[in-house]
């Protein structure tokens, strides 16, 4: 008896010395975070006070009504488009290439591998030729240019990952909606989407997020237009000084749509949807 | 129902010719079994039935009409998978239910055929749960409902018992049988168990590397194989072969044996062996084939190496001219290890082959 309370009393301990440490682990990666924010809502003082102000002592909304009155809000609709945009047609594209490639061998393996070693070549390399490109169509600046780019760049990692999903799928699955009277286009919405359905969200999400954050061919391939938001919030590193209530503020506004559609796809993230489909 | 007919079917894959020029005649209501080994093309004929692949030659007719340009999904056929391809995303009810709404049948109408086919396969508790709630055996039973509900002109089965274990498998090789003697569908049914072909079908086809070997009633291949492949493909345990050299004195014929020793050919059939003169062969002889005999001239002399009992039969290993057979024999008879063995062939039933080009000899 005495050694099973004893075990549980060690076990326990342990469960405490556990949490302990993943807080400990949490706060320190949460802290640059969670400083960050902070910064958002300081007064300029609180801001460089030593020793320093770890909660403002009033919530200061200045930053963000800054921000709203000098148009800087306007970069954060700029890349909710380009990103919404070019993942919407990359995914379109590269599901139905992954498709080709997974179910009917397009092009052999050569094919798929050549795809995906277009994704390998450094951004920047890329972006002078394609800035001339876009000069001289007279697109610089403009939503399809960078559109363009981003779907051209997430191509080959959506048709990687989704011909991998699409081949997981049971082919029997497939064969057997055509006989039961779906077309080709039919079974491929009807079961292919259906089963990939995790893995379509997880490689829209990360051809989002790439889209979202994308810094090299943003400030190359922008003026005034269509600034996105990681290059507007670099405008408040001035030489003279460095705004940072400002780019907190930028930063909560800029976090806010990746965080809403990762709440909204969490579900999809987490499920796996192919449980029964065989024999088990 | 319906009448299939595949005329000189071929069908590559780059270098692969995996289906050559294969000639079918299916009968209204006929049950066949294509059976062969492991790549030997008769799941991709299957496929080729069903329009799920194209044949590169060569017509395929339902009820005479060419539907080698017709897709799969106005074949009128339906097909039950190895693995079941149950939708894991759709309900059993939904399942069933696909094909049907596919083809926009009203609710109604649906409703009823899915009630039928479940009551039929004893599933009518099932239908509101998931696929993956269910056992090997009840997703078999799902999909032979979606195949069912259809009322297809034809029904193929591409090895649907291979997943499950030995006993359920016993049961739904029978509910198969009796499905089929109730709905009278014409069914092609692919499988390399040539027990499962033999209970199931009233025709065998058996392919070998893209060609058929031989077609027709379980028995009449099993008893009289066109040659070694089929001789060897069917029967548990295998045919024992005996190669030896015809010799014909005094008109009666008997097989020289490598060892020196010579096997007498009795009966009706020695006589026309006897007729074609001195010459190579091989006797298939399956293990029931062999019978115990009271000793005299006319009997092969061998000794016991190896008893295997199963349960009304026992299994009995003996040498012939240095090659190991297997006789099998009824339980009532014992044996031991180191028994003396005098055994006589059951001359009408065995199987006279060429040992050189591998065909049946007739005698």
């Amino acid at each position: 008896m005495s050694s099973v309370r004893e075990r549980r009393r060690r076990k326990a301990r342990m469960d405490a010395v556990r949490f302990v440490a993943a807080l400990a682990i949490t706060v320190v990666f949460l802290f640059p975070v969670y400083w960050l924010f902070m910064t958002a809502f300081k007064s300029p003082e609180e801001i460089f006070s030593n020793p320093p102000t770890w909660f403002p002592s009033r919530i200061h909304w200045v930053n963000f009504r800054d921000l709203a009155e000098d148009g800087d809000l306007r970069s954060i609709w700029n890349s909710v488009v380009i990103a919404s945009v070019s993942t919407v047609l990359a995914m379109l594209l590269g599901t139905m290439a992954a498709y080709s490639l997974a179910r009917f061998r397009t092009g052999g393996e050569k094919l798929a591998v050549w795809a995906i070693s277009v994704r390998m070549v450094p951004p920047i390399v890329l972006a002078f030729p394609l800035f001339l490109m876009f000069a001289s169509l007279g697109l610089v600046d403009t939503y399809e240019a960078l559109i363009a780019i981003y779907v051209t760049i997430n191509l080959p990692y959506v048709i990687w990952m989704m011909r991998g999903f699409i081949e997981d799928i049971p082919r029997e699955l497939e064969d057997s909606a055509l006989i039961d009277g779906c077309s080709r286009w039919q079974a491929l919405v009807r079961v292919v989407f259906p089963m990939a359905r995790t893995g379509l969200v997880a490689t829209a999400v990360f051809a989002f997020v790439y889209a979202f954050n994308e810094f090299a061919f943003a400030i190359v391939m922008t003026r005034l237009e269509v600034v996105t938001f990681p290059v507007q919030i670099t405008h408040h590193f001035q030489p003279m000084s460095t705004f940072w209530g400002r780019i907190g503020a930028m930063s909560i506004f800029g976090c806010l749509p990746v965080f809403f559609m990762i709440i909204a796809m969490n579900r999809f993230l987490v499920r796996g949807l192919s449980g029964g489909a065989l024999k088990g | 129902m319906a009448h299939l007919r595949l005329e000189n079917i071929h069908k590559r894959y780059g270098d692969v010719h995996a289906i050559r020029g294969v000639t079918l005649d299916i009968a209204d209501g006929e049950f066949t079994v294509l059976l062969g080994p492991s790549g030997c093309g008769k799941s991709t004929l299957l496929r080729v039935i069903a329009g799920l692949e194209e044949a590169d030659e060569g017509s395929i007719l339902i009820d005479g009409e060419a539907v080698d340009d017709v897709r799969a999904k106005d074949r009128d056929i339906a097909m039950v998978f190895q693995n079941y391809a149950l939708y894991p995303y759709m309900t059993v009810y939904e399942n069933i239910a696909f094909g049907m709404r596919m083809r926009k049948l009203p609710q109604q109408e649906i409703g009823r055929q899915v009630a039928w086919a479940a009551k039929m396969l004893e599933i009518d508790e099932l239908l509101d749960r998931w696929p993956r709630q269910l056992s090997g055996g009840q997703r078999q039973r799902v999909a032979m409902g979606r195949a069912m509900v259809r009322k297809p002109r034809l029904f193929l089965f591409d090895e649907p018992l291979s997943n499950l274990d030995a006993q359920l498998r016993d049961g739904m090789r029978t509910e198969i049988k009796q499905l089929h003697q109730t709905l009278g569908i014409t069914t092609i049914y692919v499988t390399h168990d040539q027990i499962e072909a033999m209970m199931l079908a009233d025709r065998v086809v058996l392919l070998n590397r893209g060609v058929i070997e031989q077609q027709g009633a379980p028995m009449d291949l099993y008893g009289r194989p066109s040659n070694r492949f089929v001789a060897s493909f069917l029967g548990s345990p295998p045919i024992n072969y005996i190669d030896g050299h015809v010799r014909v004195a005094d008109g009666a014929a008997h097989l020289a044996l490598s060892d020196g020793s010579s096997i007498p050919l009795a009966g009706p059939r020695a006589a026309a062996i006897a007729a074609a003169g001195p010459r190579p062969l091989t006797l298939g002889v399956r293990p029931e084939h062999f019978l115990v005999a009271d000793g005299g001239d006319g009997a092969i002399r061998s000794r016991v190496t190896l008893v295997q009992p199963a349960g009304a039969r026992v299994f009995v290993n003996f040498p012939i001219a240095a090659a190991s057979m297997m006789g099998e024999f009824s339980a009532r008879q014992r044996f031991a290890p180191g028994q003396e063995l005098s055994l006589q062939l059951d001359m009408e039933r065995i199987v006279l082959l060429d040992p050189e080009t591998g065909r049946a000899v007739d005698a």
